[in-house]
C-alpha cells in the first residue's frame, strides 16, 4: 500500500513536470513565432531603403532641409538637463536644432546610469532607432566591425560623401583624426565627438600653493623635490595624508610617478614603437618600491585604495590632512579653490607637472585624450529608413552655425558675439540658483558628435587655463596606446579573458607591495606569474593592431 | 491515466481552492516558468543581435571557464566563509532580539527601540558603506579607540583578517531591527495563556522563554533558515564590490564580486548565467536537502 | 506577581541597558544622513569621520530637490504603484497561502515546489524583459504591478502563519456551508492580522524601493517613480564625473548635501509605515481574536 502511494506520488511529480514542460516548449515556440516575424519585416525594411530615396532636391549641406519626415535618435540626456526636461526635444537647444535644420527628432533617453542594460535590450529586442549614440568602439561586443555585420549599423563612407559635405571636409584636413575615426579596413562606423586641441588635457598633480609658500618651497618637478615637499607637508602642516588619489580598479595617478621611471601602470608605446605591458617591466619594480617607501613612511595615504568617491577626496583635500594629489582640472582644482577659499582666504591650489626622474626631463606619460572620443558618437541604424537624412541632419554639427548652437547654444540667449568671439551671458553663468554647467545644458549639448570649439570655457580661475598647459608638457602622444584598435572579434575576446584576470592579479599584487604586505623580492615570481596568464600573447595582439593602426 | 483521475477528482474536491491558485498558476508561469529558457545561454555564446535562440552554442565551455580560473576555489571559500558567519551570527541575532523584547513590559520603550533598531536598514547602502570606510579609516572612531590605548593605526578594511569581521558585523547592525519584524509578527500569536499556566508551575523565566516561546516561533525560524541555506552561494556583490580592495581579494572576493568584474569587461551575460546557474543548482541541493532534514527533525517544512 | 528573583531583576537591567545602547547603535546612520543634509555644503566638503550636528545650517538642498519638476510625478506615480500593487499582492499571496495550508489539497506539496523552484532559477534579464513586453505592458506602470504580483519568499511567509491556525476555528463554518472564499476573508485574515502587516510591509518597502524594472520597461520619463528619480538626482554629476574620458570638461559635482537631502525625501516616507503597522503586534491578538 505505502509503497504503490509513494510510486503514484513519484508519477504525479513526473506528470507535473511533463506538464510544466510542455507550457515551456509552448511559450519558447510562441516566443520564437513572435520573434520570427519581426526580422524579416526589419530586414525587408533595410531592403526598401536600400536604393536611395531622396526626400527631397535639396543640396547636401543645405538648411533648414525642407521634409516632413520626423527621425528617431536613442541617446543619453545630460544628467544635469534632466532638473529641467525631461526630453532632448523640448529644451532650447532641442527646439533650435529643429529649427535650424528643419529636420523634426523624436529622441528617447535612456534612464541615468542605465545606458548599458537599455542599449543591450535594445539590440536584442531588434527595436532600433534612426541614430544610437553609444562607444560603438567598446560597447558593442566584438566592436563596430561586427556591429556593422551584424547589420545593426550600416556603413557611413558613401553618406558621407555625398550628404554629409561638413564632417567630409573636416576629415580631408586632419588625416589624424580621419585615420582614428575608420576601422582597419577604413570603413566610418560613426559620425564623431571631435574635442578640441586644448581640451585634451585635464588630469593631473595638484598641489597646495599656499603650503609651498609658507615653508618656502617650490612646485615640485623631480621625484626627489617631491618627496621634500611631502615630508614638509607631513612634519610642518601635519598632513597625515601628504598625497593621496582616487582609486578607482586602481589608483588613478594617470601614471604620474611611475611614468618618472618610463614605464606606466598597463599597456604602452615603447620609444622603438613597441607595444610594452608597463607592470612586468624591471624599472616597473623601481616605481613600486619608491611607492611603497612612501606609504611606510606615511607620505603616501595609508587609506588610499578607499578612496573610491570624490567624497573621500574632498574631504581630505579641504580639512588639511592632505596636501597633493592627482585629479580633474574643474571637478577637482576649480571646485576645491572655490569651497576652499570660502573658510580660508589663503587656500591656493596650483597644477604641478607631470614628475620626472632628473630635473629638465619631459615627462615619459601623462594624462591625454584623443580628438576623436568614441564614447559619445553617433551610428547610423539599419532601421533608418531614411539615412540620407539622418546623415544630414547629424553633419549640421560640423558646419560653423551648427557648432555653434552645439558649443554655445542659442545666440542671444545663451551667448552673444563680442569682436567675433562667442561669449556666455551672465544668464548662463550667474544664475542664482544653478550653477553653471545645469544652466548651460539647456542650451547646448555637452557631450556628442560635434565639433568642439576650443573657445569654450568654463574656467573660473587662471590656475585651471595653467593646468591643461602645464600638464600637457609630456611625452603622452607618442607613448600612449591609441583607444580605437581593433583587434578582430576573436582576438578581442582573448584579450578581454586574459586581461581581466591579469589585471585582477596585478592590482592585488600591487596594493601588496605597496603596502608592504608582499616583500620586493617577490617581484619576479610576480612577473613570472603574469607572463604565464598569457599577456604576451595580449601584447602581441596590441601589437599587430597597432601597426594595422598606423598604416590605416 | 489512473494518475490524471486522481488529480481531476482533487480538483473537483477542491474547486475553490483551485480556483484561488488559478491567478497564481498564471502568474509563475508567465514571469518565471515562460523566461527560464533564457537560462539556456549559460551553454552558449550570447550575442544580444542574435537573440537567445540563436546564440551559438558554447556547451560547457563558460562553466569550464568559471571552473578552471585561477580564482574559483578562492571565491568558493570566501562566498562560503562570508555566509556562514553570516548565519552563524547574523541569523540568531534578530532572534534574541525579539525574545529580549519580548521580555520589555514598558510599551513606549518596545515600540521605540523597535521603531528605531529598524532604522538603518532603509538607508543606501552606498551611505551605509561610506560610514563604514569612515570609522575604519586609519583616522576613524575605532582607531582613536585604538591609538588611545596604545595601539598602532592601522587601516582596517585594508587588513585581510578583518574584512570578514566588519562584514558580518554591519550587517548584523543594519539589519538587525528588520529582521525581528517577521518573529514579533510569530509571538503574537502564542497563546497567553499559556504563559500563565507555567507561572501557576512555577516555570521561571528563562523556563518560559525556553519552553513557551522558542517553541512558538520554532516554524517560523525554521522556515526562515530553511531559505537562508538556500540563498547562502547567493550573497550578494553590491556590499562587498563598495568595501573590497585588491588587497583584500584573499578574504573578500567572493563568487559574485568576480563574476561582476570579469563580467563588466563586455557585459558577459553568457558566463554570468553559467555561474549563477551553479549557484541556482547549489542554492536548490541545500534547501531540498534542508527541508527533508527539518521534516525529519522537527516536522517542519517548506513543502 | 509577588517577589521578583534578583536575577530577574538583574536580566531586566541588563536588558534595558542593552537594549538603550544598540537604540544608540542604530539611530546613527539615520541622524548622519539627516546631519549632512541640513549641513553647509561646503563646510560638509571639507569633513570627514562623525556628525553630531548639521555644520552650518542649510535647507538649501531641500529647496533644490523639491523644485524638481519630476520629484512630484514620482510621487503620484509611486503612490499609484503602491495602491494597485498592494492590492494585487495581498489578494493572490492570500489566495495561494490559504490554498497551500489546506490539508485537504492533495497537491500541496508538488504545488509549492512549483513555486519554490523559481525562487532559485531565473531565465535573466533579457527573457524576462521579453515576456514582459509581449504582454504589451511595455511603456506602463503595470509593468511595475504585474509582473511582481507573488513573491515567493512572502507566499511561504503567510502560508506557515496560516498553518498555525488551528482547523477546528474553520470547521463550524464549514458546517454552515461557507466556502473557501469566505473563510478565507471571514475567519482566516481578521486572525492573521499580525503576518498581513507583516507582508503588506514587505510588499511596500519593495515596491517603494524598486527602480531597476522601471528603468528599462519606462520609456517616459514622466512615469518614472520616486525612486527612479531620485537615483537620477543622485547619479547627477557623478557619472560624468567618473567615466573619465566621456566628458569634454570634468562636469563640476552637484552640492554633497542634495545627496543626502535626496535620499531623506525618498526614505523618511516608508521609515513612519512601521510605527503605524506596530498596533497589530500584540501578543495573543489570534488568541485574542478567536475568544472575542
Amino acid at each position: 500500500m505505502k509503497a504503490q502511494s509513494a510510486g503514484s506520488r513519484r508519477l504525479s511529480i513526473l506528470l507535473s513536470i511533463v506538464i510544466v514542460f510542455g507550457l515551456l516548449m509552448a511559450c519558447s515556440k510562441e516566443e520564437k513565432n513572435s520573434a520570427g516575424p519581426s526580422s524579416p519585416a526589419a530586414s525587408s525594411a533595410n531592403g526598401e531603403s536600400q536604393p536611395p530615396v531622396q526626400p527631397s532636391g535639396d543640396p547636401a549641406g543645405a538648411y533648414p532641409v525642407n521634409t516632413t519626415e520626423t527621425i528617431t535618435s536613442w541617446e543619453e540626456v545630460n544628467d544635469n538637463l534632466i532638473t529641467f526636461y525631461s526630453n532632448l526635444a523640448d529644451t532650447p537647444f532641442g527646439k533650435q536644432l529643429e529649427q535650424e535644420t528643419g529636420i523634426k527628432v523624436k529622441y528617447t533617453h535612456p534612464a541615468s546610469g542605465q545606458r548599458k542594460e537599455q542599449f543591450n535590450l535594445m539590440i536584442a529586442s531588434n527595436n532600433l532607432t534612426d541614430t544610437i549614440e553609444i562607444d560603438w568602439t567598446v560597447e558593442y561586443p566584438g566592436g563596430p566591425e561586427k556591429a556593422i555585420n551584424d547589420k545593426v549599423i550600416v556603413p557611413l563612407n558613401d553618406l558621407i560623401d555625398q550628404h554629409a559635405p561638413n564632417l567630409k571636409k573636416l576629415l580631408q584636413d586632419n588625416p589624424e583624426l580621419d585615420r582614428m575615426m575608420k576601422t582597419d579596413n577604413g570603413t566610418y562606423y560613426v559620425f564623431p565627438m571631435i574635442r578640441p586641441d586644448n581640451a585634451l588635457v585635464f588630469r593631473g598633480p595638484i598641489i597646495r600653493k599656499d603650503w609651498l609658500d609658507e615653508l618656502n618651497l617650490e612646485v615640485p618637478t623631480t621625484i626627489d623635490e617631491w618627496y621634500a615637499v611631502l615630508q614638509a607637508f607631513k612634519e610642518h602642516k601635519g598632513a597625515t595624508a601628504p598625497f593621496t588619489a582616487m582609486y578607482n580598479n586602481e589608483t588613478n595617478l594617470q601614471d604620474a610617478f611611475i611614468g618618472a621611471f618610463r614605464t606606466a601602470n598597463r599597456h604602452y608605446i615603447d620609444d622603438n614603437g613597441k607595444v610594452q605591458y608597463g607592470p612586468i617591466d624591471p624599472q616597473f619594480k623601481d616605481a613600486l618600491a619608491l611607492l611603497r617607501k612612501w606609504y611606510e613612511e606615511g607620505l603616501f595615504d595609508k587609506d588610499f585604495a578607499l578612496n573610491t568617491d570624490t567624497k573621500a577626496l574632498d574631504a581630505k583635500m579641504l580639512s588639511g590632512q592632505s596636501g597633493a594629489t592627482v585629479h580633474l582640472i574643474s571637478g577637482g582644482l576649480g571646485r576645491w579653490m572655490e569651497s576652499g577659499k570660502k573658510s580660508d582666504e589663503k587656500f591656493h591650489l596650483v597644477p604641478a607637472p607631470y614628475p620626472t626622474l632628473n630635473k629638465g626631463d619631459t615627462a615619459f606619460i601623462g594624462q591625454r585624450s584623443f580628438e576623436f572620443n568614441p564614447s559619445a558618437s553617433k551610428g547610423i541604424t539599419t532601421a533608418a529608413k531614411n539615412p540620407e537624412l539622418v546623415a544630414k541632419w547629424l553633419d549640421y554639427a560640423y558646419s560653423e552655425p551648427g557648432a555653434r548652437l552645439f558649443n554655445f547654444g542659442v545666440e542671444g540667449e545663451s551667448y552673444t558675439m563680442a569682436d567675433g568671439k562667442p561669449v556666455f551671458t551672465d544668464k548662463v553663468l550667474k544664475d542664482p540658483q544653478y550653477s553653471v554647467q545645469q544652466m548651460i545644458s539647456q542650451y547646448t549639448k555637452p557631450n556628442g558628435p560635434f565639433l568642439g570649439d576650443p573657445r569654450k570655457s568654463l574656467n573660473t580661475y587662471p590656475e585651471m587655463d595653467e593646468a591643461a598647459v602645464v600638464w600637457a608638457k609630456t611625452d603622452a602622444a607618442k607613448h600612449l596606446l591609441p583607444g580605437f584598435l581593433t583587434p578582430t572579434v576573436e582576438e578581442s575576446q582573448e584579450v578581454a579573458k586574459i586581461l581581466t584576470a591579469v589585471t585582477s592579479y596585478k592590482e592585488e599584487m600591487f596594493m601588496k607591495f605597496v603596502m608592504g604586505k608582499e616583500p620586493l623580492d617577490r617581484f619576479d615570481s610576480y612577473v613570472e606569474q603574469i607572463r604565464s596568464m598569457g599577456i604576451d600573447r595580449v601584447t602581441e595582439i596590441y601589437q599587430a593592431a597597432l601597426e594595422r593602426y598606423n598604416n590605416r | 491515466m489512473k494518475a490524471m483521475g486522481r488529480v481531476l477528482f482533487d480538483v473537483r474536491k477542491n474547486k475553490y481552492l483551485y480556483v484561488m491558485l488559478l491567478p497564481l498558476f498564471v502568474y509563475y508561469v508567465l514571469f518565471h516558468y515562460q523566461p527560464m529558457y533564457g537560462a539556456m545561454i549559460a551553454f552558449k555564446d550570447f550575442s544580444p543581435r542574435l537573440g537567445i535562440i540563436g546564440s551559438p552554442w558554447a556547451g560547457f565551455g563558460h562553466f569550464m571557464d568559471f571552473f578552471q580560473g585561477a580564482y574559483f576555489w578562492r571565491t568558493i571559500r570566501n562566498t562560503f566563509m562570508i555566509s556562514f558567519y553570516d548565519l552563524i551570527f547574523g541569523f540568531p541575532a534578530p532572534i534574541v532580539l525579539a525574545l529580549l523584547l519580548n521580555e520589555i513590559r514598558v510599551q513606549i520603550f518596545k515600540r521605540t527601540v523597535q521603531t528605531l533598531t529598524y532604522l538603518p536598514h532603509f538607508i543606501s547602502l552606498v551611505v551605509i558603506c561610506g560610514m563604514i570606510k569612515d570609522f575604519t579609516s586609519s583616522n576613524g572612531i575605532i582607531n582613536d579607540i585604538i591609538a588611545f590605548f596604545g595601539g598602532e593605526r592601522h587601516s582596517l578594511l585594508l587588513e585581510p583578517g578583518l574584512f570578514r569581521t566588519i562584514y558580518v558585523s554591519t550587517d548584523i547592525w543594519q539589519h538587525i531591527g528588520w529582521g525581528t519584524i517577521i518573529y514579533l509578527a510569530a509571538l503574537t500569536g502564542i497563546d497567553p495563556e499559556r504563559y500563565e499556566a507555567a507561572k501557576i508551575d512555577g516555570a521561571g523565566r528563562w523556563k518560559q522563554m525556553l519552553h513557551i516561546t522558542i517553541p512558538g516561533i520554532l516554524p517560523t525560524i525554521t522556515v526562515l533558515l530553511i531559505l537562508n541555506l538556500g540563498r547562502m552561494m547567493n550573497l550578494g556583490f553590491e556590499k562587498i564590490i563598495l568595501l573590497y580592495s585588491p588587497g583584500v581579494y584573499e578574504t573578500a572576493d567572493v563568487i559574485s564580486s568576480y563574476v561582476y568584474r570579469v563580467g563588466l569587461q563586455d557585459f558577459n551575460y553568457s558566463f554570468s548565467s553559467a555561474v549563477g546557474l551553479f549557484n541556482s543548482a547549489i542554492g536548490f541541493i541545500l534547501v531540498i536537502s534542508s527541508n527533508w532534514l527539518s521534516r525529519k527533525l522537527n516536522d517542519t517544512s517548506l513543502w | 506577581m509577588s517577589t521578583v528573583s534578583w536575577s530577574g531583576r538583574l536580566f531586566d537591567w541588563f536588558n534595558y541597558i542593552f537594549l538603550t545602547f544598540l537604540m544608540v547603535l542604530t539611530m546613527y546612520p539615520l541622524l548622519h544622513v539627516a546631519f549632512a543634509s541640513l549641513s553647509d555644503a561646503s563646510e560638509l566638503m571639507k569633513h570627514s569621520g562623525m556628525l553630531w550636528k548639521p555644520l552650518g545650517f542649510s535647507m538649501d538642498a531641500y529647496v533644490n530637490v523639491f523644485r524638481n519638476p519630476m520629484i512630484a510625478s514620482g510621487y503620484t506615480n509611486t503612490l499609484i504603484i503602491l495602491v494597485g500593487g498592494l492590492a494585487l499582492n495581498i489578494v493572490l499571496t492570500s489566495f495561494g497561502a490559504y490554498a497551500l495550508s489546506r490539508r485537504s489539497l492533495r497537491y500541496r506539496k508538488q504545488i509549492m515546489l512549483f513555486f519554490v523552484f523559481t525562487m532559485f532559477f531565473s531565465g535573466g534579464l533579457i527573457p524576462f524583459y521579453f515576456a514582459v513586453m509581449n504582454l504589451g505592458l511595455g511603456n506602463s506602470l503595470l509593468a511595475l504591478i504585474v509582473p511582481t504580483a507573488v513573491n515567493t519568499f512572502n507566499l511561504i511567509i503567510m502560508r506557515t502563519a496560516f498553518d498555525a491556525i488551528p482547523e477546528s476555528l474553520e470547521e463550524s463554518a464549514k458546517i454552515d456551508g461557507a466556502n473557501d472564499f469566505v473563510i478565507l476573508f471571514r475567519i482566516i485574515l481578521p486572525l492573521s492580522l499580525p503576518v498581513v502587516a507583516v507582508i503588506l510591509l514587505y510588499y511596500g518597502v519593495s515596491h517603494w524601493n524598486a527602480w531597476f524594472n522601471a528603468s528599462i520597461f519606462l520609456q517616459d520619463r514622466a512615469k518614472y517613480p520616486l525612486q527612479l528619480v531620485l537615483r537620477e538626482i543622485l547619479l547627477q554629476g557623478e557619472a560624468s564625473a567618473m567615466a573619465e574620458g566621456a566628458a569634454t570638461e570634468d562636469v563640476a559635482m552637484l552640492s554633497a548635501t542634495l545627496k543626502y537631502a535626496t535620499i531623506m525625501v525618498a526614505t523618511v516616507p516608508i521609515l513612519l509605515v512601521y510605527p503605524l503597522l506596530q498596533r497589530y503586534f500584540v501578543k495573543g491578538a489570534l488568541i485574542g481574536a478567536v475568544k472575542g
